[in-house]
């Protein structure tokens, strides 16, 4: 018997690794400006077209199941991950379509605060890109106060309309001296490139049955309808590989999941890993060789470290006010008055968002002494209790990294090829830690005047475990000492490996990330496209 | 190269990893077809009989809906639980990497508790339990879910809470949970045509909605 072992070789000019939304961007803005063959390497599964949403939607109102079927990998469930999504355009398939902006202050909280870590790029580095992101998903939005929400231009859509709810919510949260206004989205406020309107629907996270709501197969489809790229599904990138002496990465070694035993080898002038905060680490991790003994890119040891996000405090508040919830349940008001620390008082950074809830509102099968509420009692008992509102009332705030926030090899897990799985723990720096009880007070405190503002009270408040908007990993730095990447997102260590996205941001701020995860990605693709012919009228 | 001790352990190493990767492939991608097979089995145990049905609708469902109303709930409950599958992928959890799955149909369950009903109305009434009045059906429907304990029904301090329709422990509190969670359950409670989660203008978004005339209907 002989064992022959299969080798299938692709050749590229441009290898992308992973398809979510940071991927989606970076091939969105190279096959519109630059002559370069473009492939894709996917692990997971193609998603059902646009046409099956509808279906996929009612079934997950009616039974709770997941819209997206066989959007993961059996066995990649690794220790700290924070969703399972594996799929052609990854975790954005499931997403809420919120695309805030950072603040100016995130990316110099060291210089202007003394706390955490300067990026080596500024809000103006990053604004032009934030637009170009806002154009290729269509983001309607309304701009807040210039001071607080600065802009070059205006949102590419007009805002989504407050709902009868949010404006009642709106005079509420002003009295408290609290400025806030329509939540920026990727959904659209009217049709947009072939897209249809947002209508309501409502169910944007996990699925808008419509399309009104951006996600990255909406720049897959027509990329691989047109031949503009290749992606290749099913298909597990296990390692790099770098020439001997220059360092430069020359293929990315992997396995289909439908014929063990073979070898691809995807063979490009360059590379780039957007795999998202935990598999773009992992990958680089795996990649040891004689010369890289821990992994590519990771001479100061710092890939798989400071992995960010934020945190979340919550509260519902009681309001005498009558309001409706379902009118428009997704959409919030949003807040950036509290992402500058106040002057004087310790660090305190946090967005600010306010959405119509049925908390307290609900029918009820029992009255408060027990008993059994049936037809005309029930419809009595829950009308008296829609004469008030709820108000769900929600911060993110900063949590600094610990360089041990970290992504490591698991010890004992193993993928089904026998590689590590990765393992996630997020953890706060000193002085993140120290700040958290306060910080949490002081959002307390927050809602606890607002409530008062509008002669409601606190139902409940709650913090959230783990950290959302998950990034890091790869962190931007000025030099190999200080990250593993450069402000464009290329290695410090191999010229023609770049990481994008998620994994290169220095700290996750206190709004949602992904709009952030995009801006960056085309930023990097601007340099990525450097090194390609530019298509004629581009 | 000759075949050496060393090429052959490397070797036999090899087509064990190979083999154990199938293996565990192979495992993997069971419990997938398992699952479908459990929903083709359980399909085609999921059925209720509305007629079954309709008369508890009567009597757990607000007198308001009317009799088109209750006719509504009581299909809309029905066909959806013919159409639920047990072993179904649950939608993914946030900040876990747990995935579940839908659990087995209550449909055989129910269909038990409304034969009970008739049983029970035979035995206090003589008559079957749709001959019932209202009054003697709501009291056999009470007495039913007392003992069907869950959802608040032990002794202590009953939770308030509306079960979800899956997790009810009687098809009865099923048939009205479900109800509570429809656009229709919605509207009547608020008197106005919210219509959560169906497709609506954006532009009204601003707007009170309008109030219902009648049940489920929006006046002019």
């Amino acid at each position: 018997m002989t064992f022959i072992a299969k080798r299938q070789s692709v050749e590229a000019d441009i290898c992308i690794i992973g398809s979510g939304i940071t991927a989606a961007m970076v091939a969105a803005k190279l096959t519109s400006e630059r002559r370069a063959k473009i492939v894709v390497i996917e692990a997971g599964d193609d998603q059902p077209p646009i046409n099956q949403w509808p279906a996929n939607r009612e079934r997950w109102r009616a039974y709770g199941t997941s819209p997206w079927p066989n959007d993961h990998i059996d066995g990649y469930d690794p220790e700290g991950i924070q969703s399972r999504s594996m799929c052609v355009g990854g975790m954005a398939m499931h997403w809420g379509g919120v695309t805030p902006r950072f603040s100016p202050e995130d990316f110099k909280t060291m210089s202007l605060c003394g706390v955490g870590y300067d990026w080596p790029i500024s809000y103006e580095d990053l604004e032009p890109h934030y637009y170009e992101a806002e154009v290729l998903m269509g983001v309607s939005g309304e701009q807040g106060p210039a001071s607080m929400d600065p802009r070059a231009k205006p949102f590419p859509l007009p805002a989504l309309p407050l709902s009868y709810n949010l404006g009642l919510l709106k005079n509420w949260v002003a009295d408290a001296g609290v400025t806030m206004w329509s939540q920026p989205s990727a959904k659209l406020s009217r049709s947009y490139q072939g897209r249809g309107a947002c209508c309501r629907n409502d169910t944007c996270t996990p699925i808008c049955p419509v399309g009104a709501k951006y996600s990255p197969d909406m720049t897959w489809n027509p990329l691989r309808a047109n031949k503009r790229i290749e992606l290749h599904t099913r298909t597990i990138v296990r390692s790099l590989v770098h020439d001997e002496n220059s360092g430069r990465i020359v293929a990315a070694r992997a396995v289909h999941r439908d014929r063990l035993g073979e070898t691809i080898e995807f063979r490009a002038k360059t590379f780039v890993v957007a795999a998202g905060y935990a598999w773009s680490a992992h990958l680089l991790l795996l990649s040891r060789s004689s010369r890289f003994p821990n992994g590519l890119a990771n001479r100061a040891g710092l890939v798989g470290k400071y992995l960010t996000g934020h945190r979340n405090v919550q509260a519902f508040i009681d309001l005498p006010l009558e309001l409706y919830p379902g009118i428009n349940t997704q959409h919030s008001l949003v807040s950036k008055q509290f992402m500058r620390k106040p002057a004087g008082g310790a660090y305190v950074r946090h967005d600010l968002r306010v959405w119509e809830s049925p908390v307290g509102r609900e029918p009820r099968l029992r009255d408060d002494a027990g008993a059994l509420l049936l037809g005309d009692d029930m419809l009595r008992d829950w009308r008296q209790r829609t004469g008030r509102g709820t108000a769900r009332v929600r911060a993110y705030y900063d949590v600094i990294p610990a360089r041990e926030s970290e992504l490591t090899l698991d010890p004992v897990r193993r993928t089904l090829w026998a590689d590590p799985l990765p393992k996630l723990s997020f953890r706060d720096d000193t002085m993140s830690a120290a700040l958290r009880g306060y910080t949490e007070d002081s959002l307390r405190a927050l809602f606890d005047r607002l409530a008062k503002a509008g002669d409601g009270r606190v139902i409940r408040t709650a913090v959230d475990n783990f950290q959302d908007h998950p990034a890091g990993g790869c962190r931007m730095g000025t030099s190999a000492a200080t990250g593993v990447v450069d402000s464009h997102g290329r290695t410090f260590e191999h010229e023609n490996l770049f990481v994008v996205g998620a994994p290169t941001m220095v700290s996750g701020s206190c709004a949602n990330g992904t709009l952030t995860f995009c801006a960056l990605s085309l930023r990097s693709a601007a340099e990525i496209g450097n090194a390609f012919p530019r298509l004629t009228g581009a | 190269m000759s075949w050496n001790r060393r090429l052959f352990i490397r070797w036999t190493m090899l087509a064990a990893a190979v083999t154990a990767a199938m293996r565990r492939v192979a495992f993997a991608e069971t419990p997938r077809a398992s699952g479908e097979q459990q929903g083709a089995a359980s399909r085609q145990a999921t059925g209720l009989d509305v007629a079954a049905v309709r008369p508890v609708a009567e009597v757990v469902l607000p007198s308001e809906l009317g009799r088109a109303g209750v006719e509504r709930a009581a299909n809309a409950f029905t066909a959806w639980i013919a159409a639920y599958r047990a072993g179904e992928e649950l939608e993914h959890p946030y900040g876990s990497e747990r995935i579940g799955t839908t659990a087995p149909s209550s449909a055989a369950r129910w269909a038990d508790q409304l034969a009970a009903l008739d049983r029970d109305a035979q035995a206090a009434h003589r008559k079957a339990f749709a001959q019932c009045t209202a009054d003697e059906r709501l009291a056999l429907v009470r007495s039913a879910i007392a003992n069907a304990g869950g959802a608040g029904a032990a002794a202590g301090a009953p939770s308030t809470r509306m079960p979800s329709p899956l997790s009810a422990p009687h098809v009865a509190v099923a048939m009205l949970a479900h109800f509570v969670e429809s656009t229709d359950g919605v509207n009547l409670a608020y008197q106005r045509r919210i219509d959560p989660r169906q497709c609506r203008p954006l532009a009204d978004s601003p707007k009170l909605p309008v109030p219902l005339t009648r049940a489920g209907r929006a006046s002019a």
